[in-house]
């Protein structure tokens, strides 16, 4: 069989590393910086080397950031008695893009999953409930994705929260079933904040 | 081979691409199968919420000759068993169940009593209040369909029927207490539990759910069974840790 120099099968390796990415994907990419000049690669080694380097994850919010606190958690315009739970700093973007929400995050860094063996200890829910449990926070938004492993977590979430003295939502409607919060369009997302129900 | 119309249930389901989601699914006629649903994450799409784990369908493929690859056309939801995102018992356990098949099942390998026993399961957990004890019993049934039927009509070394006090891993029965020995792979069992699990066995699906074990048996036999599963499936099951912190914080 033939096969392409050491060099180019570990940069092709490298990219399957990434999500959604597969062997084909790998080999059109590695082929496309093969071609490229060079400066347009290393703009993009330098791209990821900053983001390793760079960008931390706020201590309060556990959103990617460059401060600690980050932006959102130091402004004092945002309203500080609302947490809105996401699965990762991708859901932040897209609700922060639409520009319906004003109050604080909380970014759990990932989802509960039985299948997969990822656990509450996994998650940065200790770090919520701590946050919860001292400061002036009256409503907590779940916005963990409508699918199953969402649902999990935002069932987890509402069983652990509920002795603590907080209003516990969840956003849904008009999300599909399956769905992710990254793919949905403004006025989706802003009718399902709207039409969230207390759990 | 062309297009393809099979019964499915969703064994887990993974992002493919920015629009698209893989899953593999169970089919009683063709074993464990890849499927790449296209467009499934795109927004309106109607196969989507069909491809969420445990969902009982009905699909449409297109599939090449001798291939474990397909492409879904259609996805008819018949159950999604809803009750599974309510209680996190339930999921946690009917995880473990379909993590098993997914581990065991073979490409290409029918088997349609075991995808009944399956749906049996699924149903019977959704009503049930002992739903480590009624995965107990479907454990069983999935260990004898996979030809590991444990051995528990006396011990496996002298025969004898009096004094059964361990289960042997690799030997896959039952030991008295003369012949137990010291090694890793002897579980304990008690007489109680010995006695539910004999009875377990030689009961028929049907009726097995009328089995009652108390908490104690069905947490010790559930562990076992476990123990037993990853022992002949050479791997750790990854939704155990999962049941382990759910059966501590939610007594
Ligand atoms: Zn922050
Ligand atoms: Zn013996």
């Amino acid at each position: 069989m033939h096969s392409f120099s050491p060099v180019i099968e570990t940069l092709i390796s490298e990219l399957m590393k990434l999500p959604t990415i597969g062997r084909k994907s790998a080999e059109r990419l590695a082929f496309h910086l093969l071609k490229s000049n060079p400066k347009q690669a290393e703009a993009l080694a330098k791209a990821i080397l900053d983001v390793k380097h760079r960008i931390i994850f706020c201590s309060q919010c556990f959103n990617a950031t460059e401060t600690d606190p980050c932006a959102i958690c130091a402004n004092p315009e945002r309203d500080h008695t609302v947490i809105c739970v996401v699965e990762d700093p991708l859901n932040v973007l897209a609700i922060e893009k639409a520009g319906i929400y004003n109050g604080l995050y909380h970014v759990l860094q990932g989802r509960l999953s039985p299948l997969r063996g990822v656990t509450p200890e996994d998650l940065r829910i200790k770090e919520l409930i701590a946050r919860l449990s001292g400061a002036q926070i009256k409503e907590v938004i779940i916005a963990t994705n409508p699918d199953l492993d969402g649902d999990t977590t935002a069932l987890y979430l509402s069983k652990v929260l509920k002795p603590l003295s907080v209003t516990i939502s969840r956003i849904g409607l008009g999300i599909p079933m399956g769905g992710s919060l990254e793919y949905v369009d403004e006025g989706t997302l802003k009718k399902a904040l709207e039409g969230r129900k207390q759990l | 081979m062309g297009i393809v119309k099979t019964e499915a249930i969703i064994l887990d389901s993974a992002e493919y691409s920015e629009t698209s989601k893989l899953v593999r699914v169970f089919s009683p006629a063709r074993g464990k199968l890849s499927v790449l649903a296209k467009g499934a994450r795109r927004k309106g799409s109607r196969v989507g919420a069909g491809l969420e784990p445990f969902t009982h369908v009905n699909l449409t493929l297109y599939l090449k000759e001798a291939a474990d690859l397909g492409t879904l056309k259609e996805c008819e939801v018949i159950e999604s068993f809803a009750y599974l995102r309510e209680d996190l018992i339930k999921l946690a356990l009917a995880s473990l169940y379909i993590e098993a098949i997914r581990i065991t099942l073979a490409p290409g390998a029918r088997n349609y009593s075991l995808f009944k026993l399956t749906l049996a399961y699924l149903h019977a957990l959704r009503k049930c209040r002992d739903s480590t004890g009624m995965t107990v019993h479907f454990l069983l049934k999935l260990l004898k369909d996979l030809g590991f039927q444990p051995a528990l009509k006396g011990c496996v070394r002298c025969g004898a029927t009096e004094r059964i006090r361990y289960f042997h891993l690799r030997r896959g029965g039952v030991v008295c207490a003369a012949c137990a020995g010291e090694t890793a792979e002897l579980v304990a069992l008690n007489p109680g539990e010995y006695r539910v699990l004999k009875k377990s066995v030689e009961t028929p699906v049907k009726s097995v759910v009328r089995i009652r074990l108390s908490r104690k048996q069905s947490k010790a036999l559930l562990e076992l069974l476990i123990r037993m599963l990853e022992y002949h499936l050479e791997t750790r099951l990854r939704s155990v840790r999962f049941l382990d912190q759910m059966m501590l914080e939610i007594p």
